[in-house]
């Protein structure tokens, strides 16, 4: 009796351990799934913070989660993040010179240099430090091709091993007779 | 066989399903972290404006005053006094404003007939002065060229006088102003006195695409 409620309760742990890793995997997946399509829906970007983060409470390690906003809209205090050729930094607007425009003095520039906002600026929400540094290696264009490769190629092979296995013949099947 | 029948619940290729589209999450994640933004245009405008300056000084080397009083005129005489006025700043002049006032207006300029007269006249350098018993006359040694012709001081009260001709007014001008009292004068311009404010005023040029 004692072996054999033990081995019960052994398959029961297991399954509830396949239960549990299946829907930690769904709700992992879910979760990477619905980043990556905001992400790609410019609803939101996580990037590695930039280098440069002065006048600002981030790090270089950390990762940022941005936001656009429309740059009326900004206010005192917002940290933006900016990447263009000449200048890759977090810039945190230290005052609102002129809400037309806007024109707007970023902390640490010289106190007669004015910077004009236009369209849409990119706001951080939040951080999560340290994050940046596996970010940083991931983040670039080539190893994004080489990730979305891999990753059609680990689909296109895993619906092949599908299609061969018998297993769900009967259930193609009975969908193919109805 | 029972043992090793399939588990009609497994799924093969789950594993390699689910590491693909997390590749591919990845990878579009990737992709966008290394996107541009564009968020701040910077520049910056510098904008200054100019100056203007009007300087009145003694006539170079000159060792009487341009404001030296004139006493005892008589009907005929003159008094020539020389001046340099200098158009400063960076931004030139558009003309020079000539103006008088007097608080205590006598015959010499409430508009009686032959009143005082003022002529200003110009010198391509400085004028030569020289002095005879305190008084100076001033004699051009370069080009001489007429500012303002003989206008009775009354006028210059009534109306200021826009002048521009043979003015330089970007920079050093060197002027000779002769006050005169008609010959015709009479005796009802005796024993006069009065003291005569001269306003210069400048304009500046036109404006113009900077």
């Amino acid at each position: 009796m004692l072996v054999a409620t033990g081995c019960e309760g052994g398959r029961l742990g297991r399954a509830a351990r396949h239960a549990l890793a299946r829907l930690a995997t769904f709700v992992v997946m879910g979760a990477l799934v619905l980043v990556a399509a905001g992400d790609a829906a410019g609803r939101f970007r996580l990037v590695p913070a930039p280098e440069r983060t002065g006048g600002t409470a981030y790090s270089s390690t950390d990762l940022v989660a941005v936001v656009p906003v429309p740059a009326p809209r900004l206010r005192e205090g917002d940290v933006l993040i900016v990447r263009n050729p000449r200048e890759h930094a977090l810039l945190r607007i230290d005052k609102i010179v002129d809400s037309d425009g806007p024109q707007v003095h970023i902390a640490g520039d010289p106190a007669s240099r004015v910077r004009q906002l236009g369209g849409t600026s990119w706001r951080v929400r939040f951080a999560i430090p340290y994050a940046g540094i596996l970010l940083g290696l991931l983040a670039g264009p080539v190893q994004g091709a080489l990730f979305v490769v891999a990753g059609l190629a680990l689909v296109v092979r895993a619906e092949m091993r599908r299609g061969r296995d018998p297993s769900t013949e009967p259930r193609r099947a009975a969908g193919a007779g109805a | 066989m029972t043992a090793t029948a399939p588990n009609p619940r497994r799924r093969p290729g789950r594993w390699s399903l689910v590491a693909g589209v997390a590749l591919i999450a990845v990878g579009v994640m990737s992709f966008n972290a290394y996107a541009s933004f564009t968020a701040s245009a910077s520049y910056n405008q510098a904008v200054g404006t100019g100056t203007m300056a009007l300087t009145l000084a003694n006539e170079t080397s000159a060792t009487t005053n341009y404001n030296l009083s004139g006493s005892a005129l008589a009907p005929g005489d003159t008094m020539q006094r020389g001046m340099l006025l200098t158009f400063g700043g960076t931004v030139a002049a558009g003309d020079l404003k000539l103006s008088a006032s007097d608080s205590s207006p006598t015959a010499l300029d409430d508009g009686t007939a032959n009143g005082l007269t003022l002529t200003i006249e110009a010198c391509s350098q400085k004028w030569d002065e020289t002095t005879s018993g305190g008084i100076p006359t001033f004699a051009c040694g370069g080009s001489q060229s007429t500012v303002m012709a003989a206008t009775s001081v009354r006028t210059l009260i009534q109306t200021p006088q826009t002048l521009t001709t043979n003015l330089n007014l970007g920079g050093a001008n060197h002027l000779r102003l002769t006050w005169a009292l008609p010959a015709a004068a009479d005796n009802t311009f005796q024993g006069l006195s009065n003291t005569i404010a001269l306003t210069l005023t400048s304009d500046q040029r036109a404006a113009t695409n900077k």
